[in-house]
């Protein structure tokens, strides 16, 4: 199976934006154009997280979902608050592929399963964000900006993919926009857990990372900084994961 | 020689977006067929598919596309590509559900197997298809050519030895594509697989039936 690497687009007012650790978001282009750009050059996948939606209680901007969808011929996962069938049959419709549930599922998990009988598991994506900021990893809440307490995120991890997701976006917040590296201690901890494919994301700030991430069993890895303030692009990211020996398309 | 009208068919749950965007990069007349009445003056026929596949015959059926698919494709030899569950559709049945396929295609549907020693299940990401010498649609390139998949279940090779025009291996070797007569169908998701996926958009919208 080829290893992918996925853009991790953030929306925000109609623009793409990138932060540190979920926080201080700087603006970082225009979506179409944007998803054109990782089209020309590669992209396995592209993602596209609607970052206000959730605690503005709406759904995800499918405007610029669909301005997006018309520039990439290669799939788009969508997340933003998506609660309901209708809501991901929405996002369908302007052109995801597939569905990321993040703060939706742990709100009401049996939606996993209700959007994976509909669309099929492989178009669910489960989003679990972890924390270890104060010691011991936690799941975050986005809308709080805060650990969450009482559920441990193991526990939630193996309950999404038994409900039903067919992929995980594990997502490393406090390394975000860091560059200090992807969280390997994070993957082989969930990959112990789950046999569905795990897209690693958080951190990366050099092209040793993500090979080091990848022999060591992601499927995928998700990038935003790297992409966005570096001189780093797909194609040059691709070539060398290819040349140290990974099964990569280019 | 005029545009084709190709009528892409929606049954209310599949991404018809990309695909409608993806044909929309070459010459053609695209209708959304939301019912089975809107296939009738089609010169090809578009079935992609998301999804279960008990939901979406469901659809299909609620729709009145079975029938009309029937009358165009069958009887009148409208060239049909289906994509995903679109070709999933044209079998018996499947081992994801209950109802019945389309059954132009003999035999069942399966699911990829799951345990320690199999590929993680669902099969989501690029991957090789070698193409068969007798394929039409991918003629114009090179095999093994990456396309993108998203699936957990398959055609096996056993009910399309005759047909099977393109071969893939996820644990085991299955069907990626098949063409007979004027039905082809790609597991494969072409309208997400970049340069190689428009190249075989663009060859069958030159088929003519």
């Amino acid at each position: 199976m080829l290893k992918r690497i996925i853009p991790s687009l953030l929306l925000r007012g109609g623009r793409l934006v990138k932060g540190v650790t979920y926080a201080h978001h700087r603006d970082a282009g225009r979506p179409e154009t944007t998803g054109r750009a990782h089209n020309a050059q590669g992209a396995d996948e592209l993602l596209l997280i609607d970052i206000d939606a959730s605690r503005e209680k709406r759904e995800p901007d499918l405007a610029s979902v669909a301005s997006v969808a018309r520039a990439c011929f290669m799939p788009l996962t969508v997340g933003g608050n998506i609660n309901s069938v209708e809501t991901a049959q929405r996002c369908m419709k302007a052109g995801a592929d597939k569905i990321c549930l993040t703060t939706t599922a742990l709100d009401n998990p049996e939606l996993i399963g209700k959007l994976a009988h509909v669309f099929g598991a492989q178009a669910i994506v489960i989003g679990i964000d972890v924390t270890a900021t104060g010691g011991g990893r936690k799941l975050y809440d986005y809308r709080t900006g805060k650990a969450l307490q009482g559920v441990v995120w193991t526990d939630w991890l193996k309950r999404a993919v038994g409900e039903g997701a067919g992929e995980v976006r594990l997502m490393s917040v406090d390394r975000e926009g860091t560059r200090v590296g992807l969280d390997m201690a994070l993957l082989e901890e969930a990959s112990a857990l789950v046999d569905v494919p795990i897209i690693l994301e958080g951190g990366a700030g050099s092209l040793d990372q993500i090979r080091d991430a990848m022999r060591a069993g992601a499927d995928a890895v998700a990038l935003g900084t790297m992409l966005v303030f570096s001189d780093n692009n797909i194609f040059k990211v691709k070539s060398f994961l290819k040349n140290a020996g990974l099964e990569i398309r280019l | 020689m005029s545009a084709p009208r190709v009528a892409v068919v929606d049954y209310g749950l599949a991404n018809i977006r990309s695909v409608v965007n993806a044909l929309n990069c070459f010459e053609a007349d695209i209708t959304i067929a939301e019912n089975g009445s809107a296939l009738a003056d089609a010169s090809l026929i578009v079935l992609p598919g998301v999804g279960s596949f008990d939901a979406g015959m469901r659809g299909l059926n609620e729709r009145g596309h079975v029938e009309a698919l029937q009358r165009r494709v069958i009887e009148a030899g409208v060239p049909y590509l289906g994509i995903c569950l679109g070709m999933q559709f044209l079998f018996d049945g499947s081992a994801e559900g209950s109802a019945a396929g389309l059954g132009w295609v003999k035999g069942r549907i399966e699911r990829f197997p799951s345990g320690a020693d199999q590929p993680k299940v669902p099969h989501v990401g690029w991957n090789e298809v070698e193409i068969a010498p007798s394929s039409n649609l991918m003629s114009a390139m090179v095999s093994p050519a990456d396309f993108y998949f998203v699936h957990s279940y398959y055609a096996p090779l056993a009910h399309t030895d005759a047909i099977a025009s393109g071969i893939c291996d996820y644990g085991a070797r299955f069907c990626a594509a098949l063409e007979r007569d004027n039905i082809a169908a790609v597991q494969f998701h072409p309208e997400k697989s970049q340069l190689g996926g428009m190249k075989l958009l663009e060859t069958f919208l030159q088929v003519t039936a």
